[in-house]
C-alpha cells in the first residue's frame, strides 16, 4: 500500500532526514510511534492529535488500515521521502511541512485574559490541586529550592501522563516570560534522561525545554482567543485541558 | 491481597486507561484496582493508595502497570484477560510472520496451492498492474479496489474473457464463490440459487433475505458497477449467467444490476431467453413494464429475493410487498420529511427509487444525495464524496451519528431511515455504536412530545458473526423500529407520511427464445464448483473470511516496485509482459 501523509513537523522531517532506519515503539488507536536508536521519536498519527513538532499527519483511513500490518519492533526504512515499512509506505512528497519555531519572549497579558473563563474546577480534588501547583511554581523561580518538578514528571495517566502536560504548559509560559531558574531547567533535563516518563512525553518536555511547542499550544499566543483555547482543550483526552492548566496557573502566579 | 501485572512497552490512550481502571474496580470479587504507566511518580501513588508492591520496582516509565487488590487469586487471571481485550484494540499483538505471506508473485505463487483467485485490494492507481499479472497468471480476478480507469476495465475483461477467466469488479464490494464469502460479505447458506449482480449491497441483501427465507446461494458472483456500460459490454455478467446455466446444482438464476444502456440489456436479456432455468432480473431503478415466461422481472431486492425463493421451491412467484402497521404517530403539518442515511449504496438507490415513483416531490438535483426534494433526502455515507480519508460507513460510524444528530433536530424530520450491514468486513458492532444516538434523539423527540420515526434495517443472517438478532436488538431497545428489509422499511416511511407505493401489475409478453451460445471456459466451471485457493493481494482482513470457510489463502504483501513511481512501474509492467515479434 502506498499512502499518503497530510503534514509532517520540521522536527520529524529532520529525524526522517537524519536517520536511515527507525524502529516501531508502540501502536495506539490514533496513530504509532517510531524511535531512532537515541530514543528520538516520530509520532505517526491522525490529526485527532494535532500538529507536533514531531509528528507526521495520516488520515484515519490510512490508520485503520497500516494498523493491519504494524508490530512493535518493526523496522522501517526512513528519508525525506517518507517511511517505508516491509508492507507499505507513507509518502511525503505532497505534505505541508510545518514549521516550528522557538517561542520567543512575549506579552503574556492577552493569553491571561482569554485563559482565565475557563473552567478548571476538576483540578481541585486533583494530585495538582492549586496549593500544591502554587508551591511548585513559586520553587521555580527560585534557584535554591530542590528540584520541584520532580513531582509532575510521569504524574498521572496515558501517554503523556497529566504532569508533563502541565510542565509544557508551565514551560511555554516562561518562554514568553522566563521566570524558572537555569538550576531547574537543566535538572529537568537531566531527571528525563533517567527514563521516568513515556517516551513520548520525555521528547515533548525536551523540545518545550528548547523554546519549541506543538501548534495548537503556539496558536494561543498569536491568536488569544477563545477558538484557540477550545482547540488546545480539545487535543487528546485530557492532554490539552492539563496543558492549559499548566499555563493558567504560572500565569496567575503569585 | 495485591497482585501486580506489567504490560511491557504498552501504552493507551489516558481515557482508556481510566475506564479500564473503573472497568476493573467494579469487577465482582475485585476491591480496588488501579491502572497506569509505571513512571516514578505514578508508582509514588501506587504506594500513597495502599496499592503498593514490590513487583512495581520491575516497571519502567513505559510500561503500563495494573495493581489489583483481591482476595481471590482467580480475578487475576480475569482482570489479565480483561486488560488484555482492552488493550488490543491499540497495541496489536504480534503475529506478523506467518509461513503463507509472500512480498512477490514468485513467492506468492510458490506458497499457494494450485492458486486460482486473485483478491485485489491495493490502490486503483496499481490494481490494473496486478490483476493483468493475476490473469498473465491464469487467476480470476476478483478486484475490491476501486478508481481503476474504465479502459483498464475493458482490457482486463478482454483478456481474461480471451483466456477463459472472470474479472469481478473492479470496485467489487460482494462476493461469494462456492460459498466462500469475499469482500464485504455475509455468510449465507448453500442452496440452489445462483446470484449475479453489478451491486454489492444489492446482493448483499437478496443473498441475506433468501438465507433467513431458508434458501441458499452457493455462488453470487459481483461484477463491478460498470460491466454493464456500453463501453464494458456485460463480458463478466454473461460469462456468469452461462457459467451458473452450466452449473447442474444451480436451479434459478438472479441478476441484479442498474439500468442498463438499451443495447447491453438487450444483450443480457437475449442470454437470459436462451437458458432453459428461471430466471430473476432486477434492473433496479426502472420500473419494470412487462413480464414474460422466462425472466420473472422484479421491481425491489426484496421482490427479487422473494421470487428466486418461490421459483427454487417449483412455485408460481406470488409476492406480497409488506409494512410495518400499528405505529402511532402525530407529526406536526411541518413534519413530513424522510431523511435516510445508508451505508450501502445499492439500499440508497432502492430508497430513492421508491420515494421518486410515490411521493411525486419535485426532484431537486444536487451531488452528495442519492435523492433530494424539498421535504425528502436519501444519502449514500458510503459515495466517495463522504468517505475521502475516512474509513467506509460500514466501519465507521462517525459520519452517520452526525447525519442521526442533525436530521433529528431538524423541524421538518418525520422518518429517519439506516442500514445496518453486518457480516465480513464490516465493523465488529455497529448496533452498538449508533444504539446510544437513536436512543438519545428519540428520548428527546419523546420528552418535546414530537413524533419522529426512526426506521433501521439490518442485512445479514445468524450466521454472521455480529449476530443478526443481536443488532437488531440493540437498535430496538435503543428506540428504533426494525424492518425485515430494506423495502419494507422504505415502504413504512412512505406511508407514515402519507404515501403509497405501488407494485407494478403486469401484463405478460412473449418472446422467442434466444439461441445464444451458452458455452463456457472448464476454468469458470472449476472456480464455482469448488473451493478457490485463493491470493489476496491488499488488505489483510480478507484473508479471514476466506480462511474461516475452509478455502486457502495466501497472503501477498503488495508493495510497489521502482520506490511507487508509477512511470518506472509502468516501463517495468511492459518489459515484463513483453513477448516480442517472432521471426
Amino acid at each position: 500500500m502506498i499512502y499518503q501523509a497530510s503534514a509532517v513537523g520540521s522536527i520529524a522531517l529532520d529525524l526522517l532526514n537524519q536517520n536511515n532506519h527507525m524502529r516501531v515503539h508502540s501502536i495506539f488507536n490514533n496513530g504509532f510511534n517510531i524511535v531512532n536508536e537515541s530514543n528520538d521519536l516520530i509520532f505517526v498519527g491522525t490529526t485527532k492529535n494535532g500538529y507536533f513538532p514531531f509528528g507526521v499527519t495520516i488520515d484515519k483511513n490510512t490508520m485503520h488500515y497500516a494498523k493491519e500490518f504494524l508490530s512493535v519492533g518493526h523496522i522501517v526504512k526512513v528519508s525525506q521521502r517518507g517511511i517505508d515499512h516491509k508492507d507499505f509506505m507513507i509518502m511525503l512528497n505532497q505534505t505541508d511541512l510545518v514549521k516550528y519555531d522557538k517561542v520567543e519572549a512575549g506579552d503574556t497579558t492577552a493569553i491571561k485574559k482569554v485563559v482565565i473563563d475557563f473552567d478548571f474546577e476538576k483540578f481541585n480534588d486533583s494530585d495538582f490541586y492549586p496549593e500544591k501547583m502554587s508551591e511548585i511554581l513559586d520553587a521555580l523561580a527560585d534557584e535554591n529550592s530542590s528540584f520541584p518538578l520532580k513531582y509532575l514528571v510521569g504524574r498521572g495517566s496515558g501517554l503523556t501522563p497529566s504532569g508533563d502536560d502541565m510542565i509544557t504548559g508551565i514551560l511555554y509560559v516562561d518562554a514568553l516570560d522566563p521566570f524558572i531558574s537555569e538550576v531547574h531547567k537543566n535538572s529537568l533535563a537531566s531527571y528525563l534522561s533517567e527514563t521516568v516518563t513515556t517516551i513520548v512525553s520525555e521528547n515533548f518536555i525536551k523540545l518545550a525545554l528548547k523554546g519549541i511547542f506543538s501548534s495548537k499550544i503556539t496558536a494561543l499566543g498569536e491568536n488569544p482567543s477563545k477558538e484557540a483555547v477550545e482547540a488546545l482543550v480539545a487535543l487528546g483526552s485530557s492532554s490539552g485541558h492539563d496543558t492549559l492548566y499548566g499555563i493558567y496557573m504560572t500565569l496567575n502566579r503569585r | 491481597m495485591l497482585y501486580t501485572i506489567i504490560k511491557g512497552n504498552t501504552y493507551q490512550d489516558s481515557i482508556v486507561l481510566m475506564l479500564l481502571s473503573q472497568k476493573l474496580s467494579a469487577m465482582e470479587g475485585v476491591n480496588k484496582a488501579s491502572v497506569m504507566m509505571g513512571t516514578p511518580a505514578n508508582k509514588d501513588i501506587f504506594k500513597g493508595s495502599g496499592l503498593g508492591t514490590p513487583e512495581l520496582e520491575d516497571a519502567s516509565a513505559n510500561d503500563i502497570v495494573i495493581v489489583i487488590d483481591t482476595d481471590d487469586e482467580s480475578k487475576v487471571d480475569e482482570v489479565d484477560q480483561e486488560v488484555e481485550t482492552e488493550l488490543a484494540g491499540g497495541s496489536g499483538s504480534d503475529d506478523s510472520q506467518k509461513s503463507s505471506e509472500a512480498h512477490n508473485w514468485k513467492r506468492a505463487l510458490e506458497l499457494a496451492n494450485n492458486p486460482n483467485l486473485a483478491l485485489i485490494s491495493i490502490p486503483g492507481t496499481y490494481a490494473a498492474m496486478e490483476a493483468e499479472n493475476a490473469l498473465r497468471n491464469g487467476l480470476h480476478v476478483f478486484m475490491f479496489s476501486d478508481n481503476v480507469p474504465k479502459e483498464d476495465e475493458v482490457r482486463l475483461k478482454e483478456l481474461a474473457h480471451e483466456k477463459g477467466l472472470f474479472v469481478m469488479g473492479p470496485d467489487c464490494g460482494t462476493g461469494i464463490i462456492h460459498s466462500v464469502p469475499l469482500a464485504f460479505t455475509n455468510t449465507v447458506a448453500q442452496g440452489d440459487i445462483g446470484v449475479v449482480g453489478a451491486s454489492g449491497t444489492g446482493i448483499q441483501e437478496v443473498t441475506t433475505i433468501v438465507d433467513r427465507m431458508g434458501k441458499g446461494v452457493t455462488n453470487a458472483i459481483g461484477t463491478g458497477g460498470r460491466d454493464l456500460s456500453t463501453e464494458v459490454g456485460a463480458i463478466t455478467m454473461l460469462d456468469s449467467i452461462k457459467a451458473l446455466n452450466q452449473d447442474p446444482k444451480v436451479k434459478v438464476i438472479t441478476v441484479i444490476s442498474k439500468p442498463p444502456a438499451k443495447e447491453v440489456q438487450e444483450k443480457v436479456e437475449s442470454v437470459l431467453r436462451s437458458i432453459d432455468k428461471p430466471v430473476v432480473a432486477l434492473f433496479l431503478g426502472a420500473k419494470p413494464e412487462y413480464q414474460e415466461d422466462a425472466i420473472y422481472h422484479a421491481y425491489t431486492l426484496e421482490e427479487a429475493a422473494v421470487a428466486s425463493v418461490q421459483l427454487s421451491n417449483g412455485e408460481t412467484v406470488d409476492f406480497k410487498p409488506s409494512i410495518i402497521e400499528g405505529l402511532s404517530v402525530d407529526f406536526d403539518a411541518n413534519q413530513k420529511g424522510i431523511k435516510a442515511y445508508y451505508s450501502g449504496g445499492t439500499l440508497a438507490s432502492e430508497a430513492a427509487m421508491m420515494i421518486r415513483h410515490s411521493l411525486g416531490e419535485e426532484e431537486v438535483k444536487d451531488e452528495g444525495f442519492t435523492y433530494k426534494s424539498t421535504s425528502h433526502e436519501v444519502i449514500d455515507l458510503g459515495d466517495d464524496m463522504y468517505t475521502q480519508g475516512k474509513p467506509h460507513p460500514m466501519i465507521d460510524p462517525e459520519k452517520r451519528i452526525e447525519k442521526l444528530e442533525t436530521s433529528a433536530d431538524s423541524e421538518d424530520t418525520a422518518v429517519i431511515m439506516l442500514d445496518n450491514v453486518i457480516g465480513y468486513g464490516s465493523h465488529a458492532d455497529m448496533a452498538s455504536e449508533l444504539a446510544p444516538t437513536i436512543k438519545r434523539i428519540t428520548d428527546k423527540a419523546k420528552s418535546e412530545e414530537r413524533s419522529l420515526v426512526v426506521l433501521a434495517t439490518v442485512v445479514g443472517t445468524d450466521k454472521d458473526a455480529q449476530g443478526y438478532d443481536k443488532q437488531r436488538q440493540i437498535l430496538e431497545e435503543a428506540g428504533a423500529v426494525l424492518c425485515d428489509t430494506n423495502d419494507q422499511m422504505v415502504r413504512t416511511a412512505i406511508e407514515l407520511v402519507g404515501g403509497k407505493v405501488e407494485q407494478p401489475i403486469l401484463e405478460t409478453k412473449n418472446f422467442d427464445k434466444g439461441s445464444e451460445d451458452l458455452s463456457v471456459d472448464e476454468k469458470m466451471m472449476s472456480l464455482i464448483s469448488n473451493n478457490p485457493s485463493v491470493i489476496n493481494i491488499g488488505l489483510k482482513s480478507f484473508t479471514e473470511a476466506v480462511e474461516n470457510s475452509g478455502a486457502e489463502v495466501v497472503q501477498f504483501n503488495w508493495r510497489p516496485v521502482a520506490g511507487g513511481d508509477e512511470k518506472l512501474m509502468k516501463v517495468l509492467q511492459f518489459l515484463n509482459n513483453y513477448e516480442g515479434e517472432n521471426v
